[in-house]
């Protein structure tokens, strides 16, 4: 393996399995962005089909769609800023899984990413929003979660957001 | 087994996240008032926001009965030890640091009843290392005219005051674009433009301008040691904070703490009086020209002056001052402005005349 990877004009090519069991090749320099992958990688266990249990095939394609572009080999510094800016666009839900694999998959820039834009779109917003943009739904009694809301009263003051986007 | 269906309509979308990567989340959200509506949430998230460490805080200006009694207070104060004998002064400091007066009232250390007080905001924060204060300013003070952000100030507070850096103006206007950029409009050549050299006596600061630029120095670390005063129960709880920024709305004024000095202020015994902490015998390091050109930025700043102060012990022979100005101000939402008064900074040093004063304790 140490001798693969000091070559510089090969190319080596690694096969993800996605948990949906979809096969992605990616070329090894990219995919090693991924810390997770890398250590395998070093172990010598890349011969073989290296299967991510914890991702399904719609988040492996984002994921690999960001390695691709954030990759040493391509892209300048705009156009990787406008990928990340429509990178963030999508659903909560696509972000939230692609958080989960960049987490699983030891990908930082990704993780860190994501967070960010997680935490824009609940920033800011009302309660009652937040609930409804992630589902959360309340094990607290009424009395307790108005004893929290008393602790802190100025919080729910002011201007808020009601918007769900 | 697809997990792209595993989604359902009701799921919560938190609950596969790991308790990490929620933390990570509340991290970048650091806004302390959306913190503590996710607190309320579900119990998740009350026990997790606990742990958040990095918060950024807005607090906004009180209107509490108390706070008139305070400003008057601390007006009469002002008046008696430094105003009396230039009471035009006074306008001229409400007008150019409003924020230092202004924010004065309400922010009492003693204060144990009201919200403003960032220690009990901050009371279920237990783990915080990051720490950003903004103050709101309101909009009754009209903070927003261009002319109040001439004065930009950034201390650092250990139990005392560390330094203070101050960068001023009386006015600043753009150059017309000419050739080069060298000339500047008629009406004011008779002022003496110069530009680095100091040596002609029309750089010599007049006894006005010189109490203007007292009345600067006085102003901005009254603001300064209010802030660390508003700072003391915070820092005394958060065993763990690393870094500590007070900051305002108008970015006039940055107040910092690190780890260590945040340690200092722990070990030593309180040294504040009313609502500000007691500001030391200082010597103060000043650089002035009457109209100071920065072609890069395409502007003229007149009055330009740069303050350096430290308390008498923190000078050091080697130590010119420089050291801090090179530093530059370093505020979190850095503008083009801000670097305009960083750019007056380095020209200003780099005169060799520059006006030193001690002042007393106070």
């Amino acid at each position: 393996m140490a001798e693969a990877s000091s070559s510089i004009t090969e190319k080596f090519f690694l096969t993800l399995k996605s948990s949906d069991g979809d096969e992605f090749v990616l070329e090894e320099s990219i995919a090693i962005q991924s810390i997770t992958i890398k250590n395998m990688v070093e172990d010598g266990c890349s011969s073989s089909v290296i299967p991510l249990s914890k991702v399904d095939t719609e988040t492996l394609i984002k994921v690999i769609e960001y390695m691709k572009m954030h990759s040493s080999t391509s892209s300048n510094e705009e156009e990787i800023e406008n990928f990340d800016k429509k990178f963030v666009s999508n659903s909560i839900n696509t972000i939230l899984n692609i958080l989960e694999a960049a987490n699983f998959l030891d990908i930082n820039n990704l993780l860190e990413l994501c967070a960010e834009a997680v935490a824009n779109r609940i920033k800011n917003k009302t309660p009652e929003a937040v609930r409804k943009i992630f589902n959360i739904t309340s094990d607290f009694t009424p009395e307790e979660e108005a004893e929290i809301r008393n602790e802190t009263p100025w919080a729910f003051e002011g201007n808020l957001d009601h918007s769900l986007d | 087994m697809s997990t792209i269906f595993v989604v359902e309509e009701n799921e919560d979308l938190f609950d596969s996240l790991p308790d990490a990567i929620v933390l990570t989340i509340f991290d970048k959200v650091q806004d302390c008032k959306s913190l503590c509506i996710f607190s309320s949430l579900c119990k998740r998230f009350h026990s997790l926001i606990t742990k958040t460490q990095n918060i950024s805080l807005t607090i906004p200006p009180q209107n509490h009965h108390k706070s008139n009694s305070n400003t008057n207070q601390l007006f009469r104060f002002f008046n008696r030890v430094f105003l009396k004998p230039f009471q035009f002064l006074l306008r001229q400091i409400t007008k150019w640091n409003p924020i230092c007066i202004q924010k004065n009232d309400g922010y009492n250390c003693n204060c144990t009843f009201s919200y403003t007080s960032p220690a009990e905001i901050l009371r279920n924060f237990s783990e915080i290392k990051q720490l950003e204060i903004r103050l709101a300013a309101g909009e009754n003070i009209g903070l927003k005219n261009s002319g109040d952000s001439l004065l930009k100030w950034k201390a650092e507070f250990g139990s005392q005051l560390k330094h203070c850096l101050i960068v001023g103006g009386t006015s600043i206007s753009r150059i017309h674009e000419n050739q080069g950029g060298e000339e500047t409009e008629t009406e004011t050549e008779n002022v003496g433009i110069i530009q680095r050299g100091d040596s002609v006596e029309s750089l010599r600061m007049t006894n006005d301008e010189l109490k203007l630029r007292i009345v600067w120095i006085i102003s901005c670390l009254i603001a300064a040691s209010t802030r660390h005063c508003l700072l003391e129960e915070t820092i005394k709880e958060k065993k763990m904070l690393e870094k500590v920024v007070i900051t305002d709305d108008i970015g006039q004024g940055i107040c910092s703490m690190n780890c260590e000095q945040a340690e200092e202020m722990r070990r030593n015994t309180r040294v504040f009086s009313s609502n500000r902490s007691k500001v030391p015998a200082l010597k103060v390091k000043m650089w002035y020209v009457p109209e100071l050109e920065l072609p890069a930025k395409g502007c003229v700043m007149k009055g330009a002056t740069l303050v350096v102060v430290k308390p008498v012990e923190e000078w050091s022979k080697a130590d010119d001052g420089r050291d801090l100005v090179a530093g530059g101000f370093g505020f979190a939402r850095e503008g083009k402005e801000e670097k305009v008064f960083d750019e007056v900074a380095k020209e200003l040093v780099k005169l060799k005349r520059s006006y030193s004063l001690e002042m007393n304790s106070f």
